[in-house]
């Protein structure tokens, strides 16, 4: 059968997951800490066995019957990676809603290990830890934080937790030397590829900034997630005609080729 | 089925949320004591297609993976007790709290409950109660004859005569809380403890992170309209951006659907 219909069947479940992924962003539009997805495609070259077969002709007036396409690209999904850039801030004036700015993320320690976050929705609980909004604890460099109650608390720029202005904790935020190893385990948490950690280093002080009374908000780009969701549209549309039109050629073959007059 | 489709329903529910959020807030703009709520949100697990870090056809190392996200869930509504306007009633019996605080009452049944509205009144017996009748803990009884009730700053009340006898005293405290955010909302302007709360600190107003009383003034809610405005416009807007998402993968999948005819 046609190799366009295949050609084009690999195009068609591509831009699928394409969409799969935009929905994704899409309904994240209002998740603080969220990352966009975006993805990239790639060709699959396919060379044919007969391609490397030793030309049979022996005289230049022999041709060949029908020209051989020689490759055959069948597009793919080839990686989707996590757009890292900074979302905005929002101000909201909450003591422990704390946004980073500049590159870094929060620890979390939860039952199934340690993760990263962007996510800075936190709360002091009943026993006075620092945690995230599902009740984890938040790391401090020296494991988790107690909050003692206090008048003030406030969050410097550095990450200090200060109550009446006396120090009790630092918060553990820590740079990916490699953000694209990063893997979204849900719940706003990453994690190293296969689920291990991932390289850590310190953040560097003047490029990271904590900001407290912000949350960061994510960076989807509804503009650009919807010219994403009509051009996933309309090339899935394109690869259905492709396919509607070597079927309509296989048909025509199929009847009219083989036909005895 | 696409998952997109079920991807944009998550979006839509999640964005439906946090309209019911909003519009509770604006709802409540006038309500003496009311404590805004945002709705929280987090993105849900992911589908991984590729796995960052397997090995290639080609023997090199995938650099990322490829993964699809499911969506988003809602993971809290949480409440802001930030202070709220004060307003000038000079009502004797209006207190305000003006900072950390809530004033403990006790309702038809016996239950603690804690309060930030401070709209005082009395009932056929001289007892201080809100607006519901619920006695304020501890209860204070303000003799027939007093004419003027002074409370100061620290929660000392008197009450005395027109010819300026003091006919009673009695402190009114006010009750702190670890993690404020975690108290049960039980409607009518009061508050329950929870397992996240943590208990209840009884405090001298005043004293250590404790507000003040101010007397003759009611704390109005701490809604700001524009911030709700905005809310809703965000969350409506996302709501259709999830929208296009399902009606794109319906469209595309109409179109696979007539590709066999």
């Amino acid at each position: 059968m046609q190799q366009s219909s295949i050609s084009a069947l690999f195009g068609a479940l591509s831009n699928e997951t394409r969409l799969n992924i935009i929905a994704n962003n899409l309904a994240n539009a209002n998740t603080a800490g969220y990352k966009a997805d975006k993805v990239a495609f790639q060709d699959v070259f396919q060379r044919m066995a007969s391609d490397y077969a030793p030309d049979a002709r022996n005289d230049l007036k022999q041709k060949n019957l029908l020209p051989r396409p020689l490759i055959v690209a069948k597009p793919r999904l080839a990686e989707q990676t996590v757009d890292m850039t900074q979302g905005s801030l929002e101000t909201t004036g909450n003591t422990f809603d704390l946004a980073l700015s500049g590159p870094g993320f929060f620890r979390v320690q939860t039952p199934e290990g340690q993760f990263l976050t962007r996510n800075g929705q936190f709360y002091r609980n009943a026993q006075g830890q620092l945690v995230t909004n599902q009740g984890y604890p938040v790391l401090g460099e020296s494991g988790t934080i107690n909050i003692p109650d206090g008048k003030v608390v406030s969050v410097n720029a550095g990450g200090q937790i200060l109550v009446d202005n006396q120090v009790v904790g630092t918060l553990g935020i820590v740079d990916v030397a490699n953000t694209k190893e990063l893997q979204k385990v849900g719940q706003s948490f990453f994690t190293g590829a296969n689920g291990a950690q991932p390289a850590t280093r310190p953040v560097d002080g003047t490029r990271t900034t904590v900001n407290q009374g912000f949350i960061e908000k994510p960076n989807v780009e509804v503009v650009t997630e919807m010219v994403g969701m009509i051009e996933a549209h309309r090339s899935f549309e394109a690869y259905t005609k492709i396919i509607s039109s070597s079927q309509d050629m296989d048909k025509q073959v199929t009847s009219q080729v083989g036909e005895t007059r | 089925m696409m998952r997109s489709l079920y991807t944009a329903t998550t979006g839509m529910v999640a964005m439906q949320l946090q309209i019911d959020t909003m519009s509770n807030n604006l709802a409540n703009v006038n309500t003496l004591g009311f404590k805004k709520s945002r709705a929280e949100f987090e993105d849900l697990m992911y589908q991984t297609l590729n796995v960052a870090g397997t090995e290639n056809a080609g023997g090199s190392r995938l650099p990322t993976g490829l993964q699809v996200g499911m969506g988003v869930r809602p993971t809290t509504v949480h409440k802001f007790f930030q202070q709220g306007d004060f307003q000038n009633t000079g009502n004797q019996l209006d207190i305000a709290i003006s900072g950390q605080g809530f004033f403990r009452l006790q309702d038809p049944s016996g239950n603690d409950v804690y309060s930030r509205s401070g709209s005082f009144k009395l009932n056929q017996d001289g007892t201080i109660v809100n607006a519901n009748g619920y006695t304020l803990q501890p209860t204070i009884t303000i003799p027939q004859q007093a004419t003027n009730v002074v409370i100061t700053e620290k929660g000392v009340l008197s009450a005395t005569d027109n010819q300026g006898n003091v006919l009673t005293t009695a402190n009114i405290p006010v009750y702190t809380f670890i993690n404020p955010p975690g108290l049960t909302a039980l409607g009518k302007n009061v508050y329950q403890i929870s397992d996240a709360s943590g208990a209840a600190q009884e405090l001298i107003p005043g004293d250590q992170n404790a507000g003040t009383l101010v007397q003759g003034f009611l704390e109005m809610s701490n809604v700001q309209m524009v911030d709700e405005m905005v809310g809703l416009i965000v969350g409506q807007r996302a709501y259709e951006a999830n929208s296009k998402s399902i009606s794109t993968a319906d469209a595309m999948l109409q179109t696979a659907a007539n590709l066999k005819r």
